[in-house]
Parts: C-alpha cells; sequence; structure tokens
C-alpha cells in the first residue's frame, strides 16, 4: 500500500518531509531540488552511487549545513533553519558514517550521556553523574537492546569496530527518536559484521521510523520497505524495493557495480 | 608509583603546606600563600581547557578585573572582606559573560586569539587609567577585613587563603563529575556530538566559562590582597600563559593537576630565580622534560597513569 504513488495522498501527515531541497557549493549542485516523504513507522533508504549527494543529504537533515534552498518538515515543524542540537530535542537521532563516539567515556556513560541529552537541561552542578541510576538504567537497557550489556564498564575507545557501531545505535536508541537518520551503519565492516548488524536492523525496523543511507544493497534490500534514489544530486527514482530495481535509470547509474545483487 | 601511594604523597605535601606557618617565616608563609593563590587561579583555568577543551589565552582578564575590583572599592573606602570579594567575584563573572559571548562564537586557534585580546585591551585600560595608577597599579590602604578575622596577620590570611582553595578544589572536583562536568568533558572529547544529542553547547561552554572568570576573579582578588597591590601585570599575557604553563605542567584535566603545577611553577620560579635572572632558560627544559614523560603531567607520571 505505502508504494503505491496513488495512495501517498490518503496517508496521514508524514514524519518527514522534504521539499525541493537544494543544496549549491559555488557553481556545484550536490543536492538538486529533493523531494523525500516519510511516514511514521517507515524504513526508507536513500541508496546512489559515490558522489550522488548522499552526504550533502544527511548533513542538511541533520543541520550542520544550511540548505540554498527549499524545506524540511519534521512532525509537522519547519526545522529547515534549526541548529543541529534542536532537532535533535525534536526527536531527531543521528548514527554518523564515522563512528563518533566519546573514546574517554565508558561504554555505559558514552549512552548516559546521550540520555542526559534527552532531559530538560544538565545544569546540575554537584550530584555526581556516574551515580545517577535513573540516566543508568535507560543506558543499560539500550545496550542490552543492541547486546552490547557486557561491555558496560569498559572505555569506549577500546571497543571493536563493529561494536562501535553498536554503540552508536544505542546511543540513539535511547534517546527514543521519532526519527532514525543512520548514516551508512554498516560502513567499514566486514561481511560477517554486516550480517549481524543487518539482524539488528530487522529488529529496529519493527519499532523505529528509519531512514537508512547505505551502500550495501543486501542490507537495503532486506530491510528497506521504499527506496530513493539519488545520482548527481536528484532524485532519479522512488517507490519499493521492486519498482526501484526495475528501473532502467538506476541501473544505467549504478552502471559499473553489480546492482542486480541487492536482489539476492 | 602506585596509585595509592601518589595519593598519601599528594596528601603530606598538603599537609607539609599548610603546616608552614609554624615556622614562624614570613617569606615562606607568604610563598606558600602564593601558592594557594595560583592554585586556584589554575584550577579555574583547568576548568576551561582540562576539561571543556577551550583554550583561553586570555584569563588574566578576570584575575585583573577581580584584583581591580578590590583596589576601585578600596578607593570608596570599602573594606570588609564580605561585600568586596563577592563584589570582585561578580566583577570578573560579568566580564566572563561579555567576552565568552564574543570569543565562544569561535573555536580553535580563533578563541584563543581573541581571548588574548580582549585581555590584552583590558591591560591596557589599566595602565592608561590614570585614577588607577597607570603603569604603577594600585596600593592598597590594607587588606580587606574580615568580621574579627585580622587578614594584615600573614598566618590568619595563609589560612583563609588555604580554606578558600581547598574549598574551590572541592567544588570543582564535584562540578567535573557532576552531569554538567558529564557534559563539558562530552564537548571536550567531541562537541559535534554533542549538538546532536541535542546539547546547545554554547550556553554549556558559556556557562563554564563565566564560572572559571568568576574563580579567577576570587584568585585575583586574593591575589591584590595579598601583596597588598592590584598590578596591571594582572591583566597582562604573561600571566594568562603562566596560568597555562602550570596545568599543562600539573596535568591538564585532574583536579589535582593543577595545583601541583601551581606549587611546582612558583617554587621553581623561586629556586631558579635565585640562581639566574635567566631562570626560564632552566625551567623551559624542565618542563619539555615533563610532558615527554608524559603528556598528562606531574600528577599523571606520580599517579603512575598509562598513556592514552
Amino acid at each position: 500500500m505505502r508504494s503505491s504513488p496513488a495512495s501517498m495522498s490518503a496517508r496521514p501527515l508524514p514524519l518527514l518531509e522534504v521539499q525541493g531541497l537544494t543544496k549549491r557549493f559555488g557553481g556545484v549542485t550536490a543536492n538538486d531540488a529533493i523531494d523525500l516523504e516519510l511516514a511514521a513507522g517507515e524504513t526508507h533508504a536513500v541508496i546512489g552511487p559515490n558522489g550522488a549527494g548522499k552526504t550533502t543529504l544527511v548533513a542538511q537533515l541533520s543541520g550542520e549545513i544550511l540548505p540554498s534552498a527549499g524545506r524540511i518538515v519534521l512532525g509537522g515543524l519547519d526545522v529547515t533553519r534549526m541548529p543541529p542540537y534542536r532537532r535533535a530535542a525534536r526527536g531527531l537521532a543521528r548514527v554518523f558514517q564515522v563512528t563518533s563516539i566519546f573514546k574517554d567515556f565508558s561504554t555505559l556513560e558514552n549512552v548516559a550521556i546521550a540520555a542526559q541529552g534527552r532531559l530538560s537541561h544538565s545544569y546540575a552542578f554537584w550530584k555526581p553523574a556516574e551515580a545517577d541510576e535513573g540516566l543508568n538504567t535507560l543506558a543499560r537497557e539500550a545496550l542490552r537492546q543492541v547486546g552490547l550489556e557486557s561491555r558496560w564498564s569498559d572505555p569506549a575507545g577500546e571497543l571493536s569496530h563493529g561494536e562501535h557501531r553498536q554503540l552508536e545505535i544505542a546511543m540513539a536508541l535511547v534517546r527514543r527518536p521519532r526519527l532514525l537518520l543512520l548514516d551508512e551503519p554498516t560502513a567499514g565492516m566486514g561481511p560477517e559484521e554486516s550480517r549481524d548488524f543487518q539482524q539488528l536492523l530487522l529488529g529496529l525496523k519493527k519499532s523505529y521510523t528509519i531512514l537508512l543511507i547505505e551502500h550495501d544493497m543486501q542490507v537495503v534490500f532486506a530491510i528497506a520497505d521504499r527506496i530513493t534514489v539519488l545520482a548527481g544530486g536528484q532524485v532519479i527514482a522512488s517507490g519499493s524495493p521492486r519498482e526501484v530495481q526495475g528501473n532502467t535509470q538506476v541501473r544505467e547509474a549504478y552502471l559499473g557495480e553489480d546492482f542486480a545483487m541487492g536482489a539476492g | 608509583m602506585p596509585k595509592r601511594g601518589a595519593q598519601w604523597l599528594l596528601a603530606l605535601c598538603l599537609l607539609a603546606l599548610l603546616a608552614v606557618p609554624l615556622t614562624g617565616e614570613v617569606f615562606y608563609i607568604r610563598l606558600v600563600t602564593r601558592i594557594f593563590v595560583f592554585a586556584i587561579l589554575a584550577t579555574s583555568l583547568n576548568l576551561l581547557v582540562g576539561y571543556t577543551g577551550l583554550v583561553s589565552f586570555g584569563h588574566a582578564a578576570f584575575v585583573g578585573l577581580g584584583a581591580y575590583s578590590v583596589a576601585a572599592l578600596g578607593l570608596h573606602g570599602v573594606g570588609s572582606a564580605w561585600v568586596v570579594w563577592p563584589a570582585a567575584i561578580l566583577a570578573a563573572a560579568l566580564g566572563a559573560l561579555l567576552i565568552g559571548a564574543l570569543a565562544l562564537r569561535t573555536s580553535g586557534v580563533y578563541f584563543i586569539m581573541i581571548t588574548l585580546a580582549f585581555a590584552q585591551m583590558l591591560y591596557y585600560v589599566a595602565v592608561g587609567s590614570a585614577r588607577f595608577g597607570g603603569d604603577d597599579g594600585v596600593r592598597l590602604a590594607a587588606r580587606n577585613s574580615l568580621g574579627v578575622l585580622n587578614l594584615d596577620k600573614p598566618v590568619l590570611f595563609f589560612y583563609v587563603v588555604a580554606a578558600i582553595f581547598l574549598a574551590v578544589l572541592f567544588a570543582c572536583s564535584r562540578v567535573v563529575r557532576s552531569r554538567f562536568g558529564r557534559v563539558l568533558r562530552g564537548i571536550k572529547d567531541n562537541e559535534r556530538r554533542m549538538q546532536s544529542l541535542g546539547f546547545d553547547t554554547y550556553r554549556y561552554k558559556l556557562v563554564a566559562f563565566v564560572l572559571a572568570g568568576a574563580l579567577a576573579g576570587l584568585g585575583g582578588a586574593l591575589d591584590a590582597n595579598l601583596n597588598a597591590f592590584a598590578s596591571p601585570r594582572l591583566f597582562h599575557w604573561e600571566l594568562s600563559g603562566d596560568l597555562l604553563i602550570m596545568i599543562i605542567l600539573g596535568g591538564l584535566g585532574s583536579i589535582a593537576g593543577a595545583p601541583i603545577g601551581a606549587a611546582a611553577f612558583i617554587v621553581l620560579e623561586e629556586i631558579l630565580s635565585s640562581l639566574t635572572k635567566h631562570w626560564m632558560a632552566i625551567f623551559g627544559p624542565l618542563m619539555l622534560l615533563v610532558i615527554l614523560l608524559h603528556k598528562g603531567g606531574i600528577h599523571a607520571l606520580l599517579a603512575g597513569k598509562h598513556e592514552r
């Protein structure tokens, strides 16, 4: 039902609405009038060859760069000009492409500080944060969800690459996000790690709205309800995995890359 | 040396310092009082540099504001420490709020430069102000009065400053472990990530900047009392530089590090400058040696911490 364009107007207000999003760097148009819509509960993947403008799109969605034109509406609120921290407060949780954790903190403290960020403020100057059982309980629960509870006391810098990605997810989950923005979560993973991670994502899919930026086609086709394909900064196709796979423009964009592999 | 051993050693050093008035030697009492004053200043700067990752090269601005608050109120005949010291803290906090609000819009080298520029600006204001003696600074008629305590007695002043130092140290050790302190440490480690987690990092940095400035103002007021003198040099970048050296020498981002660095700096300065006026030529290499041995400074060396 979701995949059919005809039914789109009948859908409730989308959780994320991107309209005509454009970003120009000098003479280069990195994002050219991108439209995107995400219904609550949906897992939507954005794919595209290198240089398609995925990174620019993520940076604009998270608020790190401001668009040249267009609108971003999150949960009915125009967030186009909002700084990252206010978008985060509106329920956007981003998982970074390059692992971005607090390496000097323990694994638990990484998640606890993420939980702290969800609270109204952190102007509490006297009580030790480490003994804050409210935060610690939330953090342990999130670590358990991603299967990292046994490493809670280890310094985050000592975790493996795959564990870092799990930790990033836990830091996002503890924020009870309305929208999970996963930026190439399986980047740099071996095939086996990638499969395990895919299982984790399949689990998340049940309870979260996910915007997934991913290059691993197998992961994309395994978990996405809808796919948007970027090439040269433009949306060249959008629809169900089956529709996108059959699209000749998409096949051309991926010329030389084994696109059909995703079907397997 | 094991960690516990280092803690005992530090506690012993502190006790030894606190026992110095027993010698009755005014020279040593003043020297150690100075160590405590600078330990307060270094601790306040450590909150910024060591815990928040904000390298301020203009911390002297707030020391000077604290000292000149004492001088200004003194000129108007206000001498009660209960009034003057809070006023000094407030003046420095306000200065930090204004300077921080602007400087924190930048980061990295620009932040270093803009904090330096503000402090130097205040330095030239102080030098150019005839009312405050210009270049010569202001001589105070007397130390501030603290109820029945006569602070003009070196031993009494010593213990008042020591008590304030210990209170500041304890408070800071609580703050850096609090939820607020955790946010500061997070900003130091990865500010971009903190923003994506919903933290308005600018405001947290500003609060830290004001807090550190306020403590520096308190230290400045104590310094003016110690010397019965407010010198424009307290605004000068050399003081900002000395404070940075102290915290790097002692250990960035450890609560004990800043006071250790302050003590080491002042004791070495005292010993080396009695040998030669080019004492910095000996001090510089010594400092390099410590940092090369362990970038965590003296405190990390003592505690036998591993390099990260």
